[in-house]
């Protein structure tokens, strides 16, 4: 029993390892250990890459692997933190609409940049996209929180029924702007609605780490909060949590996390579901083991269902919010008729 | 010494409460006592700090209760709610272990430790430590939510004082635990702590009670001494029910029959 825990870590651990290098060198382009050996070698010498494998490794590969490896950490720490705040199993930025509303605003500023004048359009990228992304976060969330929560209870069927219209909304938003787009931009938008990595860069790395890096910084504050509202809202003020800026800080914090990762890779639904799931069964509910473990599973099962995306129909590719929703929507069913059938005060 | 000041709550246009005035003082147990939907939870709420868009005012130790941190005040205040349903698992030991939350910052002393110990052999509930608490019975849900509340107040915190509010913490239990309860609050009291809880049974409340306070439509119609002021007609009117207060030979309370 003492190693019990001990041993889950190691093996992540050590699954993620090796998902990793599996994920750098299997591709439409395979690259080999020699060729990885070289790439680093000539880049810490400050040589340019002598082939086109060294390229593929440096400048795609490796950024697509990190900002995968992030996003999958970050999102599943999202999808704890939403089913620890409404205190339910069943919630993940991409049921409620948190994702669909960042890319719906996303999406606004992607189509009507073409309208600003030239010396903004240099702030669209790496700005004015995750801005956006996170106004329409913010204000997805608001108003399912608001919506669904009647009196003191906040109950499941009205989160779930809420979060479908507003994911509604969002993605008829998305799919308007479609409409008024150019041609290319429409297939750009439509890589928000589904997701992929293909486009990771450097630069977006980069960003997700800082996130990360605060995120990781912000649990250790969130662990005992989050456990006390296991047990409902009365009894978290009871044990001395100011309900009400916790409740500001988490969602700021995790609306951020949504709009950043949404902006870059667009909506990956269901990770937030899947892996606190498989997580809590390995270690239970108590966040000090669920958040940290959360993320490295997050990781691992978001390079397996990249690693899928890029290999199931080789040389093309798959957008992977296509595969995470195969997997997660079956789940979510089982999840939902275990809470709302089985039990009458849902 | 915990005081209700003149408090009106109403949620609405429905009066819930009315004028409550009260002083609960520590080294004693008091009951509240009225029929469903007499305002005893909300008053209990208003006076732990939960409910706070009431008029009037609540004082702990002479320090209004707007003016403490929530969690300063959960260093010494601590609530038994009447039930509960965690979606989620979580073992007991987990459970017990957050009524010492306001104690530690990350990582639980030793004497967080050993006050989980103390709680958990004093209630004898070693053996359910490592189940789930949603496998558990209804009457061991609510043997474990008390040691969880108890162990939050099980030792003089910052404050002089510490408060212990109990809403209907008999629900569930079997007459045994009932009384070993009961009997568990009474060892427990000392100088410095203020017990509060709302029971139904008139007479746990003559056979335990230092003060009972008789709530009917939100207000306040009888508090005092349980064996001075409980009787056939206070009974009357704020049950509405007939009964006989009797006395038992070798016991210095009486008994009422209904």
């Amino acid at each position: 029993m003492f190693n019990k825990n001990k041993s889950i870590y190691i093996i992540s651990s050590i699954a993620l390892c090796l998902i990793m290098l599996a994920s750098i060198q299997w591709g439409a382009i395979s690259i080999t250990n020699i060729q990885m050996a070289a790439a680093v070698k000539h880049f810490f010498q400050g040589k340019t890459p002598s082939s086109i494998y060294e390229g593929v490794f440096l400048q795609i590969r490796l950024p697509r692997v990190f900002l995968c490896l992030f996003s999958g950490a970050i999102l599943s720490v999202s999808g704890v933190f939403m089913q620890g705040l409404f205190r339910n199993p069943l919630v993940e930025p991409g049921i409620i609409g948190t994702s669909a509303g960042a890319a719906f605003g996303a999406s606004i500023v992607f189509v009507l940049a073409v309208y600003l004048p030239m010396d903004w359009k240099a702030l669209v990228g790496p700005l004015l996209v995750p801005l956006f992304a996170f106004l329409g976060a913010t204000l997805a969330t608001y108003l399912v929180y608001m919506i669904s929560k009647n009196h003191q209870k906040t109950s499941i069927l009205s989160i779930l029924l809420v979060g479908l219209a507003i994911n509604a909304m969002g993605l008829s938003g998305m799919g308007f702007m479609t409409y008024i787009a150019r041609d290319p931009q429409a297939r750009s938008i439509n890589f928000w609605n589904l997701g992929t990595f293909s486009g990771a860069n450097w630069q977006q790395v980069l960003i997700v780490l800082a996130l990360l890096i605060v995120v990781i910084f912000s649990i250790f504050k969130f662990i005992k909060p989050l456990n006390a509202l296991l047990l409902g809202e009365e009894e978290a003020l009871y044990l001395g949590v100011n309900i009400k800026k916790f409740r500001r800080k988490i969602l700021i914090l995790n609306t951020l996390m949504v709009a950043i990762i949404t902006s870059f890779v667009g909506v990956i639904g269901f990770v937030g579901l899947i892996v606190p799931h498989i997580v809590r069964q390995l270690v239970g509910s108590d966040h000090k083991k669920l958040l940290p473990m959360s993320m490295l599973v997050g990781a691992s099962v978001l390079l397996l269902a990249d690693l899928a995306a890029r290999l199931l129909l080789a040389p093309s590719e798959i957008p992977i919010g296509i595969i995470t929703s195969l997997v997660g929507a079956p789940l979510f069913i089982f999840l939902l008729k275990k809470s709302i059938f089985i039990k009458s005060d849902a | 010494m915990l005081k209700l000041q003149d408090i009106n709550y109403t949620i609405g246009a429905k009066q819930i409460l009315s004028g409550i005035q009260i002083n609960f003082e520590p080294g004693k147990l008091h009951m509240i006592l009225g029929p469903n939907g007499s305002g005893k939870t909300s008053l209990l709420k208003i006076a732990s700090g939960q409910i706070q868009n009431y008029n009037g005012s609540v004082f702990y130790d002479n320090h209004l209760i707007s003016q403490i941190p929530t969690a300063t005040l959960a260093t010494y205040r601590s609530y038994l709610s009447q039930q509960n349903n965690i979606p989620f698992p979580l073992t007991v030991a987990q459970l017990i272990q957050m009524g010492r939350y306001p104690h530690y910052s990350y990582e639980p002393t030793k004497n967080d430790f050993k006050v989980i110990n103390e709680v958990v052999n004093k209630l004898e509930i070693s053996h359910l430590l490592n189940r789930d608490f949603n496998t558990l019975s209804g009457g061991e849900q609510q043997r474990v939510q008390f040691a969880r509340v108890l162990a939050q107040v099980w030792e003089k915190g910052t404050n002089n004082n510490r408060y212990l509010f109990l809403d209907e913490p008999l629900n569930n239990l079997d007459i045994q635990y009932q009384k070993y309860l009961l009997q568990t609050i009474r060892e427990f009291i000392k100088e410095d702590l203020v017990v509060i809880m709302i029971v139904h049974d008139i007479n746990w409340a003559l056979a335990y009670a230092d003060k009972v306070y008789f709530l009917n439509k939100g207000t306040l119609v009888a508090q005092g001494n349980p064996t001075e002021i409980i009787n056939e007609k206070l009974i009357m009117e704020v049950f509405n029910i007939t009964s006989k207060i009797i006395s038992v030979p070798g016991q210095n309370y009486p008994l009422v029959c209904f």
